[in-house]
Protein backbone atom coordinates (compact mmCIF):
# COMPACT_ATOMS: atom_id res chain seq x y z
CA UNK A 1 0.00 0.00 0.00
CA UNK A 2 3.10 2.69 -0.06
CA UNK A 3 2.27 3.37 -3.49
CA UNK A 4 -0.94 4.81 -2.41
CA UNK A 5 -1.27 8.55 -1.30
CA UNK A 6 -1.47 8.39 2.51
CA UNK A 7 -2.34 11.74 2.99
CA UNK A 8 -5.20 11.93 0.95
CA UNK A 9 -6.15 8.72 2.37
CA UNK A 10 -5.92 9.95 6.36
CA UNK A 11 -7.67 13.18 5.34
CA UNK A 12 -10.30 11.70 3.63
CA UNK A 13 -10.39 9.19 6.94
CA UNK A 14 -10.07 12.66 9.29
CA UNK A 15 -13.02 14.10 7.31
CA UNK A 16 -15.35 10.92 7.41
CA UNK A 17 -15.24 10.63 11.52
CA UNK A 18 -15.17 14.50 11.89
CA UNK A 19 -18.41 14.27 10.45
CA UNK A 20 -19.44 10.97 11.44
CA UNK A 21 -18.98 12.14 15.56
CA UNK A 22 -20.56 15.40 14.97
CA UNK A 23 -23.63 13.25 13.59
CA UNK A 24 -23.46 11.11 16.54
CA UNK A 25 -23.95 14.05 19.40
CA UNK A 26 -27.54 14.31 17.43
CA UNK A 27 -29.11 10.58 16.91
CA UNK A 28 -28.33 8.82 20.34
CA UNK A 29 -30.34 11.80 21.67
CA UNK A 30 -32.72 11.77 18.84
CA UNK A 31 -33.34 7.64 20.14
CA UNK A 32 -33.12 7.84 23.44
CA UNK A 33 -35.49 10.90 24.20
CA UNK A 34 -38.54 9.41 21.75
CA UNK A 35 -38.59 6.76 23.70
CA UNK A 36 -38.73 8.47 27.06
CA UNK A 37 -41.37 10.97 25.51
CA UNK A 38 -43.32 8.16 24.73
CA UNK A 39 -42.97 6.94 28.36
CA UNK A 40 -43.88 10.08 29.48
CA UNK A 41 -46.84 10.71 27.46
CA UNK A 42 -47.99 6.83 28.20
CA UNK A 43 -48.41 8.32 31.99
CA UNK A 44 -49.70 10.97 30.96
CA UNK A 45 -52.55 9.39 28.96
CA UNK A 46 -53.15 6.64 31.54
CA UNK A 47 -53.26 9.08 34.43
CA UNK A 48 -54.95 12.31 33.00
CA UNK A 49 -52.69 14.32 35.38
CA UNK A 50 -51.85 17.44 33.92
CA UNK A 51 -48.73 17.91 35.31
CA UNK A 52 -47.34 14.66 33.65
CA UNK A 53 -48.81 16.43 30.27
CA UNK A 54 -46.89 19.76 30.84
CA UNK A 55 -43.61 17.61 31.65
CA UNK A 56 -44.07 15.62 28.34
CA UNK A 57 -44.56 18.35 26.81
CA UNK A 58 -41.77 20.09 27.52
CA UNK A 59 -39.02 17.03 26.87
CA UNK A 60 -40.79 16.71 23.91
CA UNK A 61 -39.53 21.09 22.77
CA UNK A 62 -36.07 19.57 24.20
CA UNK A 63 -35.98 16.45 22.05
CA UNK A 64 -37.88 18.57 18.97
CA UNK A 65 -34.59 21.16 18.91
CA UNK A 66 -32.71 18.22 19.17
CA UNK A 67 -33.92 16.49 15.88
CA UNK A 68 -34.33 19.54 13.97
CA UNK A 69 -30.25 20.61 14.46
CA UNK A 70 -29.43 16.94 13.36
CA UNK A 71 -31.86 15.93 10.98
CA UNK A 72 -30.23 15.51 7.66
CA UNK A 73 -26.36 15.57 9.05
CA UNK A 74 -26.05 12.22 8.36
CA UNK A 75 -26.67 13.53 4.26
CA UNK A 76 -22.92 14.76 4.65
CA UNK A 77 -21.47 11.40 5.04
CA UNK A 78 -23.04 10.50 1.66
CA UNK A 79 -21.55 13.12 0.14
CA UNK A 80 -18.39 11.70 0.84
CA UNK A 81 -19.03 8.22 -0.51
CA UNK A 82 -19.69 9.50 -3.71
CA UNK A 83 -16.54 11.90 -4.24
CA UNK A 84 -14.09 10.92 -1.43
CA UNK A 85 -14.95 7.00 -1.24
CA UNK A 86 -15.81 6.51 -4.86
CA UNK A 87 -14.34 3.05 -5.04
CA UNK A 88 -16.10 2.04 -2.11
CA UNK A 89 -18.79 3.56 -3.12
CA UNK A 90 -19.28 1.63 -6.33
CA UNK A 91 -18.35 -1.79 -5.52
CA UNK A 92 -20.68 -1.84 -2.12
CA UNK A 93 -23.57 -0.09 -4.34
CA UNK A 94 -25.39 -3.37 -4.17
CA UNK A 95 -25.54 -4.54 -0.88
CA UNK A 96 -26.08 -0.71 0.35
CA UNK A 97 -28.70 0.34 -1.76
CA UNK A 98 -31.63 -1.69 -0.44
CA UNK A 99 -31.21 -1.20 3.25
CA UNK A 100 -30.22 2.65 2.70
CA UNK A 101 -33.61 2.97 0.48
CA UNK A 102 -35.69 1.23 3.06
CA UNK A 103 -34.41 3.94 5.22
CA UNK A 104 -35.42 6.73 3.61
CA UNK A 105 -38.55 5.37 3.39
CA UNK A 106 -39.49 4.49 6.59
CA UNK A 107 -37.69 7.96 7.55
CA UNK A 108 -40.21 9.50 5.70
CA UNK A 109 -43.22 8.06 6.17
CA UNK A 110 -42.88 7.24 9.84
CA UNK A 111 -41.23 10.14 11.03
CA UNK A 112 -42.53 13.06 8.94
CA UNK A 113 -45.92 11.95 9.33
CA UNK A 114 -46.34 10.80 13.09
CA UNK A 115 -43.83 13.86 13.90
CA UNK A 116 -46.36 16.59 12.47
CA UNK A 117 -49.38 14.89 14.31
CA UNK A 118 -46.75 14.65 17.67
CA UNK A 119 -45.99 18.73 17.88
CA UNK A 120 -49.24 20.55 16.26
CA UNK A 121 -51.73 17.60 17.26
CA UNK A 122 -51.99 18.42 20.91
CA UNK A 123 -55.66 19.34 22.15
CA UNK A 124 -56.54 18.53 18.17
CA UNK A 125 -56.28 14.78 17.55
CA UNK A 126 -57.32 12.35 20.30
CA UNK A 127 -55.20 11.62 23.10
CA UNK A 128 -54.87 8.14 22.02
CA UNK A 129 -53.81 8.83 18.35
CA UNK A 130 -51.66 11.63 19.73
CA UNK A 131 -49.76 8.75 21.79
CA UNK A 132 -50.02 6.61 19.16
CA UNK A 133 -47.61 9.33 16.87
CA UNK A 134 -45.21 9.76 19.88
CA UNK A 135 -44.31 6.05 19.92
CA UNK A 136 -44.40 5.75 16.00
CA UNK A 137 -41.86 8.68 16.22
CA UNK A 138 -39.79 6.68 18.66
CA UNK A 139 -40.27 3.23 17.07
CA UNK A 140 -39.37 5.04 13.30
CA UNK A 141 -36.44 7.01 14.65
CA UNK A 142 -34.80 3.58 15.87
CA UNK A 143 -36.22 1.65 13.06
CA UNK A 144 -34.48 3.86 10.42
CA UNK A 145 -31.41 3.67 12.39
CA UNK A 146 -31.57 -0.32 11.61
CA UNK A 147 -30.65 0.12 8.09
CA UNK A 148 -27.32 2.25 8.35
CA UNK A 149 -26.38 -0.30 11.38
CA UNK A 150 -26.76 -3.13 8.96
CA UNK A 151 -24.62 -1.25 6.42
CA UNK A 152 -21.89 -0.74 8.48
CA UNK A 153 -22.71 -4.31 10.31
CA UNK A 154 -21.84 -5.79 6.75
CA UNK A 155 -18.54 -3.58 6.60
CA UNK A 156 -17.38 -5.38 9.70
CA UNK A 157 -18.44 -8.97 8.68
CA UNK A 158 -19.37 -9.64 4.68
CA UNK A 159 -22.04 -12.12 4.25
CA UNK A 160 -24.91 -12.61 1.88
CA UNK A 161 -22.75 -11.76 -1.17
CA UNK A 162 -20.58 -12.54 -3.83
CA UNK A 163 -18.12 -10.36 -5.32
CA UNK A 164 -18.39 -10.28 -9.09
CA UNK A 165 -15.59 -8.94 -11.09
CA UNK A 166 -17.29 -8.45 -14.26
CA UNK A 167 -19.15 -5.65 -12.53
CA UNK A 168 -16.44 -5.04 -9.99
CA UNK A 169 -19.28 -5.40 -7.27
CA UNK A 170 -20.14 -7.07 -4.42
CA UNK A 171 -23.55 -8.00 -4.77
CA UNK A 172 -26.19 -9.40 -2.47
CA UNK A 173 -27.07 -12.68 -2.78
CA UNK A 174 -29.53 -13.20 0.16
CA UNK A 175 -31.07 -9.79 1.42
CA UNK A 176 -32.22 -12.02 4.87
CA UNK A 177 -28.47 -13.14 5.59
CA UNK A 178 -27.17 -9.63 5.42
CA UNK A 179 -29.87 -8.45 7.54
CA UNK A 180 -30.14 -10.83 10.42
CA UNK A 181 -26.42 -11.24 10.69
CA UNK A 182 -25.24 -11.56 13.99
CA UNK A 183 -22.92 -8.47 13.89
CA UNK A 184 -25.52 -5.95 12.04
CA UNK A 185 -28.10 -7.74 15.03
CA UNK A 186 -25.51 -6.86 17.53
CA UNK A 187 -24.63 -3.62 15.98
CA UNK A 188 -27.79 -2.12 16.31
CA UNK A 189 -28.85 -3.48 19.66
CA UNK A 190 -26.27 -1.87 21.23
CA UNK A 191 -26.34 0.77 19.86
CA UNK A 192 -30.05 1.36 20.42
CA UNK A 193 -29.25 0.45 23.77
CA UNK A 194 -26.48 2.41 24.61
CA UNK A 195 -28.27 5.50 22.91
CA UNK A 196 -31.04 5.11 25.24
CA UNK A 197 -28.95 5.38 27.98
CA UNK A 198 -27.50 8.93 26.31
CA UNK A 199 -31.54 9.87 26.07
CA UNK A 200 -31.96 8.73 30.28
CA UNK A 201 -28.88 10.73 31.44
CA UNK A 202 -29.83 14.01 29.48
CA UNK A 203 -33.25 13.61 31.30
CA UNK A 204 -31.24 12.87 34.30
CA UNK A 205 -28.70 16.07 33.91
CA UNK A 206 -31.36 18.76 33.32
CA UNK A 207 -33.54 17.40 36.00
CA UNK A 208 -30.79 17.50 39.01
CA UNK A 209 -30.04 21.09 37.46
CA UNK A 210 -33.63 22.23 38.05
CA UNK A 211 -33.00 20.27 41.60
CA UNK A 212 -29.82 22.06 42.40
CA UNK A 213 -31.44 25.22 40.87
CA UNK A 214 -34.50 24.19 43.42
CA UNK A 215 -36.50 25.16 40.25
CA UNK A 216 -39.49 22.80 38.79
CA UNK A 217 -38.36 20.51 41.84
CA UNK A 218 -42.18 18.22 41.24
CA UNK A 219 -41.49 17.62 37.10
CA UNK A 220 -37.84 16.81 37.69
CA UNK A 221 -38.36 14.31 40.48
CA UNK A 222 -41.10 12.87 38.41
CA UNK A 223 -38.57 12.70 34.92
CA UNK A 224 -35.90 11.16 37.08
CA UNK A 225 -37.99 8.37 38.53
CA UNK A 226 -39.26 7.38 34.97
CA UNK A 227 -35.46 7.49 33.07
CA UNK A 228 -33.86 6.08 36.14
CA UNK A 229 -36.07 3.05 36.17
CA UNK A 230 -35.30 3.54 31.95
CA UNK A 231 -31.83 4.31 32.45
CA UNK A 232 -31.61 0.82 34.59
CA UNK A 233 -33.22 -1.30 32.16
CA UNK A 234 -30.79 0.07 28.90
CA UNK A 235 -27.59 -0.27 30.93
CA UNK A 236 -28.64 -4.21 31.61
CA UNK A 237 -29.65 -4.35 27.84
CA UNK A 238 -26.46 -2.72 27.09
CA UNK A 239 -24.33 -4.81 28.74
CA UNK A 240 -26.01 -7.74 27.26
CA UNK A 241 -25.77 -6.37 24.05
CA UNK A 242 -21.85 -5.72 24.74
CA UNK A 243 -21.57 -8.66 25.52
CA UNK A 244 -23.17 -10.12 22.39
CA UNK A 245 -20.95 -7.86 20.29
CA UNK A 246 -17.27 -8.93 21.41
CA UNK A 247 -18.97 -12.36 21.04
CA UNK A 248 -19.47 -11.88 17.68
CA UNK A 249 -16.17 -10.19 17.51
CA UNK A 250 -14.46 -13.12 18.88
CA UNK A 251 -15.28 -14.75 15.35
CA UNK A 252 -15.42 -12.74 12.76
CA UNK A 253 -12.86 -9.80 13.81
CA UNK A 254 -10.86 -11.42 16.54
CA UNK A 255 -7.77 -8.69 15.68
CA UNK A 256 -10.17 -5.94 16.97
CA UNK A 257 -11.13 -8.26 20.09
CA UNK A 258 -7.07 -8.41 20.80
CA UNK A 259 -6.57 -4.67 19.97
CA UNK A 260 -9.53 -3.31 22.59
CA UNK A 261 -8.22 -5.90 24.86
CA UNK A 262 -4.38 -5.26 24.77
CA UNK A 263 -3.72 -8.93 23.91
CA UNK A 264 -0.75 -9.33 21.97
CA UNK A 265 0.01 -12.90 22.78
CA UNK A 266 -3.12 -15.15 22.46
CA UNK A 267 -3.28 -17.32 25.63
CA UNK A 268 -6.05 -19.79 27.05
CA UNK A 269 -7.86 -19.13 30.63
CA UNK A 270 -6.84 -15.40 29.11
CA UNK A 271 -7.75 -12.83 31.67
CA UNK A 272 -10.24 -9.62 30.73
CA UNK A 273 -8.21 -6.77 31.71
CA UNK A 274 -10.36 -4.63 34.37
CA UNK A 275 -7.61 -1.56 33.97
CA UNK A 276 -4.53 -1.10 32.36
CA UNK A 277 -1.76 0.77 31.45
CA UNK A 278 -0.64 0.06 27.95
CA UNK A 279 2.94 0.00 27.41
CA UNK A 280 3.23 2.94 24.73
CA UNK A 281 6.48 1.63 23.24
CA UNK A 282 4.75 -1.99 22.54
CA UNK A 283 4.85 -3.38 18.92
CA UNK A 284 3.60 -6.61 17.58
CA UNK A 285 5.96 -8.92 17.50
CA UNK A 286 8.82 -7.50 20.08
CA UNK A 287 9.20 -8.84 23.63
CA UNK A 288 8.26 -5.75 25.83
CA UNK A 289 5.52 -5.59 28.21
CA UNK A 290 2.46 -4.84 27.22
CA UNK A 291 1.11 -3.20 30.16
CA UNK A 292 2.98 -0.73 32.82
CA UNK A 293 0.09 -1.34 35.23
CA UNK A 294 -2.58 -3.78 34.88
CA UNK A 295 -5.78 -5.60 36.73
CA UNK A 296 -6.91 -8.71 35.28
CA UNK A 297 -10.16 -10.57 35.74
CA UNK A 298 -8.78 -14.64 35.50
CA UNK A 299 -10.70 -16.62 32.93
CA UNK A 300 -13.22 -14.21 31.58
CA UNK A 301 -11.99 -13.23 28.49
CA UNK A 302 -11.89 -16.79 27.99
CA UNK A 303 -15.31 -17.08 28.98
CA UNK A 304 -16.49 -14.05 26.77
CA UNK A 305 -15.21 -14.23 23.98
CA UNK A 306 -15.63 -18.08 23.75
CA UNK A 307 -18.03 -18.96 26.43
CA UNK A 308 -15.54 -21.35 27.98
CA UNK A 309 -13.20 -21.03 30.62
CA UNK A 310 -10.58 -22.87 28.63
CA UNK A 311 -10.51 -21.97 25.53
CA UNK A 312 -7.96 -19.88 23.43
CA UNK A 313 -8.25 -16.35 22.32
CA UNK A 314 -6.00 -15.37 20.25
CA UNK A 315 -3.85 -12.05 20.67
CA UNK A 316 -2.79 -9.57 17.74
CA UNK A 317 0.88 -11.58 17.27
CA UNK A 318 -1.01 -15.16 16.63
CA UNK A 319 -3.47 -13.48 14.53
CA UNK A 320 -0.70 -11.24 12.60
CA UNK A 321 2.14 -14.05 12.69
CA UNK A 322 -0.08 -17.17 12.64
CA UNK A 323 0.27 -19.73 15.20
CA UNK A 324 0.48 -23.64 13.80
CA UNK A 325 -0.51 -24.70 17.19
CA UNK A 326 -3.76 -23.55 17.28
CA UNK A 327 -4.28 -23.73 13.55
CA UNK A 328 -4.27 -19.59 13.05
CA UNK A 329 -3.07 -18.87 9.72
CA UNK A 330 -0.92 -15.08 9.68
CA UNK A 331 -1.62 -12.29 7.91
CA UNK A 332 1.75 -13.21 5.85
CA UNK A 333 0.24 -16.39 4.38
CA UNK A 334 -2.92 -14.51 3.30
CA UNK A 335 -0.81 -11.31 1.36
CA UNK A 336 0.76 -14.56 -0.63
CA UNK A 337 -2.83 -15.61 -1.13
CA UNK A 338 -4.02 -11.86 -1.42
CA UNK A 339 -1.54 -11.07 -4.10
CA UNK A 340 -2.29 -14.39 -6.45
CA UNK A 341 -5.82 -13.44 -5.78
CA UNK A 342 -5.21 -9.70 -7.42
CA UNK A 343 -2.67 -10.94 -10.22
CA UNK A 344 -5.47 -13.35 -11.44
CA UNK A 345 -7.99 -10.52 -11.50
CA UNK A 346 -5.23 -8.17 -13.40
CA UNK A 347 -4.75 -11.01 -15.38
CA UNK A 348 -8.84 -11.37 -16.33
CA UNK A 349 -9.00 -7.29 -16.69
CA UNK A 350 -6.13 -7.36 -18.95
CA UNK A 351 -7.63 -10.72 -20.99
CA UNK A 352 -11.15 -8.92 -21.34
CA UNK A 353 -9.87 -5.67 -22.28
CA UNK A 354 -8.31 -7.70 -24.98
CA UNK A 355 -11.01 -9.44 -26.18
CA UNK A 356 -9.82 -13.16 -25.00
CA UNK A 357 -12.69 -14.61 -23.47
CA UNK A 358 -10.91 -18.33 -23.00
CA UNK A 359 -7.72 -16.25 -21.26
CA UNK A 360 -10.58 -13.96 -18.90
CA UNK A 361 -12.48 -17.33 -17.93
CA UNK A 362 -9.24 -19.35 -17.27
CA UNK A 363 -8.14 -15.99 -14.78
CA UNK A 364 -11.15 -16.02 -13.56
CA UNK A 365 -11.27 -19.36 -12.53
CA UNK A 366 -7.86 -19.05 -10.38
CA UNK A 367 -8.92 -15.78 -9.45
CA UNK A 368 -11.90 -17.24 -7.62
CA UNK A 369 -9.79 -19.91 -5.88
CA UNK A 370 -7.94 -16.99 -3.43
CA UNK A 371 -10.72 -13.99 -3.63
CA UNK A 372 -10.88 -14.05 0.09
CA UNK A 373 -8.34 -13.06 0.33
CA UNK A 374 -7.92 -10.02 -2.18
CA UNK A 375 -8.02 -7.49 0.31
CA UNK A 376 -4.77 -8.92 2.15
CA UNK A 377 -3.18 -8.75 -1.34
CA UNK A 378 -3.13 -4.91 -1.21
CA UNK A 379 -1.15 -5.40 2.49
CA UNK A 380 2.87 -5.11 2.23
CA UNK A 381 3.48 -6.61 5.44
CA UNK A 382 1.42 -8.41 8.04
CA UNK A 383 1.46 -5.46 10.15
CA UNK A 384 -0.28 -3.32 8.07
CA UNK A 385 -3.07 -5.50 9.18
CA UNK A 386 -2.88 -4.26 12.71
CA UNK A 387 -5.55 -1.66 13.51
CA UNK A 388 -4.18 1.45 16.50
CA UNK A 389 -4.17 -0.18 19.67
CA UNK A 390 -3.43 2.21 22.04
CA UNK A 391 -6.74 4.18 20.86
CA UNK A 392 -8.84 1.04 20.33
CA UNK A 393 -8.03 -0.23 23.78
CA UNK A 394 -7.95 2.77 25.98
CA UNK A 395 -12.02 3.64 23.89
CA UNK A 396 -12.84 0.41 24.72
CA UNK A 397 -12.00 0.91 28.55
CA UNK A 398 -13.39 4.35 28.78
CA UNK A 399 -16.74 3.26 27.24
CA UNK A 400 -16.95 0.23 29.40
CA UNK A 401 -16.00 2.40 32.71
CA UNK A 402 -18.62 4.94 32.01
CA UNK A 403 -21.26 2.40 31.23
CA UNK A 404 -20.60 1.71 35.17
CA UNK A 405 -20.46 4.77 36.06
CA UNK A 406 -24.19 5.30 34.46
CA UNK A 407 -25.50 2.09 35.92
CA UNK A 408 -24.45 3.22 39.37
CA UNK A 409 -25.74 6.80 38.89
CA UNK A 410 -29.13 5.33 37.73
CA UNK A 411 -29.17 2.92 40.35
CA UNK A 412 -28.91 5.92 42.80
CA UNK A 413 -31.46 8.02 41.08
CA UNK A 414 -34.46 5.38 41.17
CA UNK A 415 -33.43 4.76 44.78
CA UNK A 416 -33.26 8.25 46.05
CA UNK A 417 -36.08 8.94 43.94
CA UNK A 418 -38.46 6.65 44.88
CA UNK A 419 -37.47 7.18 49.16
CA UNK A 420 -38.58 11.04 47.65
CA UNK A 421 -34.96 12.18 49.13
CA UNK A 422 -33.48 12.77 45.90
CA UNK A 423 -33.82 16.35 46.31
CA UNK A 424 -31.61 16.61 49.54
CA UNK A 425 -28.75 14.23 48.07
CA UNK A 426 -26.75 17.45 46.81
CA UNK A 427 -23.41 15.77 46.82
CA UNK A 428 -25.29 13.51 44.11
CA UNK A 429 -26.98 15.83 41.40
CA UNK A 430 -23.87 17.16 40.13
CA UNK A 431 -22.46 13.85 39.12
CA UNK A 432 -26.24 13.42 37.67
CA UNK A 433 -25.55 16.43 35.62
CA UNK A 434 -22.20 15.29 34.56
CA UNK A 435 -23.71 11.87 33.31
CA UNK A 436 -25.32 13.22 30.19
CA UNK A 437 -21.66 14.96 28.56
CA UNK A 438 -19.65 11.35 29.62
CA UNK A 439 -22.57 9.07 28.39
CA UNK A 440 -22.01 11.06 24.90
CA UNK A 441 -18.38 10.75 25.46
CA UNK A 442 -18.87 6.69 25.91
CA UNK A 443 -20.95 6.75 22.92
CA UNK A 444 -18.28 8.33 20.69
CA UNK A 445 -15.88 5.89 22.11
CA UNK A 446 -18.24 3.06 20.94
CA UNK A 447 -17.78 4.16 17.69
CA UNK A 448 -13.88 4.80 17.77
CA UNK A 449 -13.83 1.15 19.49
CA UNK A 450 -15.35 -0.17 16.16
CA UNK A 451 -14.43 1.73 13.63
CA UNK A 452 -10.55 2.17 14.54
CA UNK A 453 -10.59 -1.18 16.11
CA UNK A 454 -11.46 -2.42 12.12
CA UNK A 455 -8.67 -0.40 10.08
CA UNK A 456 -7.14 -1.33 8.26
CA UNK A 457 -10.29 -2.21 6.48
CA UNK A 458 -13.30 -0.73 5.18
CA UNK A 459 -15.05 -4.08 4.27
CA UNK A 460 -13.01 -6.15 6.38
CA UNK A 461 -10.65 -8.84 4.84
CA UNK A 462 -12.29 -7.41 1.52
CA UNK A 463 -11.08 -3.58 0.95
CA UNK A 464 -8.67 -2.14 2.72
CA UNK A 465 -9.38 1.74 3.30
CA UNK A 466 -6.60 3.13 1.38
CA UNK A 467 -8.11 1.38 -1.96
CA UNK A 468 -11.35 2.37 -1.37
CA UNK A 469 -10.82 6.03 -1.67
CA UNK A 470 -11.21 8.31 -5.10
CA UNK A 471 -8.58 9.39 -7.36
CA UNK A 472 -8.77 13.15 -6.04
CA UNK A 473 -6.71 16.25 -4.90
CA UNK A 474 -5.72 16.03 -1.12
CA UNK A 475 -6.41 19.54 -0.98
CA UNK A 476 -9.94 19.29 -1.69
CA UNK A 477 -10.61 17.21 0.73
CA UNK A 478 -8.53 19.54 3.08
CA UNK A 479 -10.63 22.22 2.71
CA UNK A 480 -14.18 20.50 3.20
CA UNK A 481 -13.04 18.69 6.19
CA UNK A 482 -12.57 22.65 7.83
CA UNK A 483 -15.48 23.57 5.57
CA UNK A 484 -17.14 20.83 7.75
CA UNK A 485 -15.60 21.60 10.87
CA UNK A 486 -16.84 24.98 10.57
CA UNK A 487 -20.52 24.01 9.54
CA UNK A 488 -21.10 21.25 12.15
CA UNK A 489 -19.59 23.74 15.25
CA UNK A 490 -22.26 26.39 14.38
CA UNK A 491 -24.63 23.92 14.45
CA UNK A 492 -23.37 22.45 17.48
CA UNK A 493 -23.34 26.24 19.02
CA UNK A 494 -26.73 26.23 17.42
CA UNK A 495 -28.40 23.71 19.37
CA UNK A 496 -26.48 24.24 22.39
CA UNK A 497 -27.87 28.20 22.34
CA UNK A 498 -31.36 27.20 21.78
CA UNK A 499 -31.41 24.24 23.99
CA UNK A 500 -29.80 26.18 26.99
CA UNK A 501 -32.45 29.04 26.57
CA UNK A 502 -35.20 26.66 26.68
CA UNK A 503 -33.94 24.83 30.02
CA UNK A 504 -34.01 28.17 31.54
CA UNK A 505 -37.47 28.71 30.45
CA UNK A 506 -38.65 25.85 31.95
CA UNK A 507 -41.57 24.17 31.41
CA UNK A 508 -43.14 27.34 31.23
CA UNK A 509 -41.65 28.58 28.32
CA UNK A 510 -43.47 25.82 26.14
CA UNK B 1 -66.88 10.21 14.25
CA UNK B 2 -66.03 13.85 15.09
CA UNK B 3 -67.67 16.76 13.58
CA UNK B 4 -65.96 19.58 11.77
CA UNK B 5 -66.23 23.35 12.95
CA UNK B 6 -69.73 23.76 11.49
CA UNK B 7 -71.16 20.74 12.94
CA UNK B 8 -71.01 18.92 9.94
CA UNK B 9 -69.66 14.68 10.34
CA UNK B 10 -66.33 14.71 7.95
CA UNK B 11 -66.90 13.34 4.35
CA UNK B 12 -64.01 10.95 2.18
CA UNK B 13 -63.60 14.23 0.75
CA UNK B 14 -63.38 16.34 3.09
CA UNK B 15 -60.07 14.70 4.54
CA UNK B 16 -57.50 16.14 2.11
CA UNK B 17 -58.90 19.47 3.50
CA UNK B 18 -58.63 18.97 6.87
CA UNK B 19 -54.79 17.35 6.75
CA UNK B 20 -53.89 20.80 4.81
CA UNK B 21 -55.58 22.82 7.22
CA UNK B 22 -53.83 20.65 10.48
CA UNK B 23 -50.86 21.38 8.72
CA UNK B 24 -51.59 24.98 8.09
CA UNK B 25 -52.49 26.03 11.54
CA UNK B 26 -49.45 24.00 13.17
CA UNK B 27 -47.11 25.87 11.51
CA UNK B 28 -49.10 29.21 11.93
CA UNK B 29 -48.98 28.70 15.55
CA UNK B 30 -45.14 27.79 16.06
CA UNK B 31 -43.19 29.71 18.42
CA UNK B 32 -39.58 28.01 18.66
CA UNK B 33 -40.63 26.10 15.40
CA UNK B 34 -40.23 28.66 13.48
CA UNK B 35 -36.54 29.50 14.64
CA UNK B 36 -35.86 25.70 14.18
CA UNK B 37 -37.57 25.67 10.69
CA UNK B 38 -34.92 28.10 9.32
CA UNK B 39 -32.34 26.39 10.82
CA UNK B 40 -33.09 23.70 8.98
CA UNK B 41 -33.94 25.28 5.39
CA UNK B 42 -29.99 27.05 5.75
CA UNK B 43 -28.84 23.92 6.66
CA UNK B 44 -30.20 22.37 3.96
CA UNK B 45 -29.75 25.09 1.52
CA UNK B 46 -25.69 25.08 2.47
CA UNK B 47 -25.74 21.13 2.11
CA UNK B 48 -27.31 20.80 -1.29
CA UNK B 49 -27.18 24.29 -3.15
CA UNK B 50 -23.49 24.66 -1.80
CA UNK B 51 -21.66 21.72 -0.81
CA UNK B 52 -22.99 19.14 -2.90
CA UNK B 53 -23.02 21.52 -5.71
CA UNK B 54 -19.73 22.91 -5.81
CA UNK B 55 -17.86 20.55 -3.62
CA UNK B 56 -18.97 16.88 -3.37
CA UNK B 57 -19.72 15.84 -7.16
CA UNK B 58 -20.35 12.49 -7.56
CA UNK B 59 -16.43 11.12 -8.83
CA UNK B 60 -17.96 8.78 -10.95
CA UNK B 61 -20.88 9.85 -12.41
CA UNK B 62 -19.50 13.23 -13.45
CA UNK B 63 -16.32 11.88 -14.91
CA UNK B 64 -17.69 8.78 -16.15
CA UNK B 65 -20.77 8.56 -18.74
CA UNK B 66 -21.79 4.92 -18.39
CA UNK B 67 -21.92 1.61 -15.72
CA UNK B 68 -19.07 -0.10 -17.76
CA UNK B 69 -16.84 2.78 -17.69
CA UNK B 70 -16.99 3.39 -14.18
CA UNK B 71 -16.72 -0.74 -13.36
CA UNK B 72 -13.60 -0.55 -15.66
CA UNK B 73 -12.28 2.61 -14.03
CA UNK B 74 -12.56 1.31 -10.63
CA UNK B 75 -11.49 -2.26 -11.69
CA UNK B 76 -8.02 -0.22 -12.98
CA UNK B 77 -8.02 1.33 -9.44
CA UNK B 78 -8.42 -1.94 -7.69
CA UNK B 79 -5.79 -4.02 -9.52
CA UNK B 80 -3.28 -0.87 -9.75
CA UNK B 81 -3.09 0.66 -6.64
CA UNK B 82 0.16 1.81 -7.52
CA UNK B 83 -1.88 4.32 -10.40
CA UNK B 84 -3.55 6.41 -7.66
CA UNK B 85 -0.09 8.44 -6.08
CA UNK B 86 -0.69 11.23 -8.55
Amino acid sequence: MSEIDLGLVNWSRAQFALTAMYHWIFVPLTLGLSFLCAFFESIYVKTGNQEWRNLTRFWMTLFGINFAIGVATGIILEFQFGTNWSNYSWMVGDIFGAPLAIEGIVAFFLEATFFAVMFFGWDRVSKGFHLFSTWMVAIGSNLSALWILVANGWMQAPTGMAFNPESVRFEMQNFWEVLFSPVAIAKFTHTTSSSFLVGATFVIAISSYYLLKRRHVEMAKKSILVASVFGLFSFAYVGLTGDESAFSNASTQPMKLAAYEGLYDGERKAGLVAFGVLNPEKRAGDDSETFLAEFKIPYMLSFLANRSFNSFVPGVNDLTYGNKEEGIVGVGEKIALGKIALTDLTAYKDAKKAGDATAADMALTKFKVNQDYLGYGYLNKPEDAIPPVQITFYAFHIMVFLAVFFGLICIAYLVYGMKDTIEQKRWLLPFGVLSFFLALTASQAGWVVSEVGRQPWAIQGMLPVGVATSNIAKGNVIMTFWMFAGLFTVLLLAEVSIMLSQIKKGPEGE
Amino acid sequence: MQKNDVGEEPTMFSYPGRIIRFYRDGFRSMTLGKSLWKIILIKLFIMFAILKLFFFPDFLSTQFNTDEQRADHVMEQITRPAQKQN
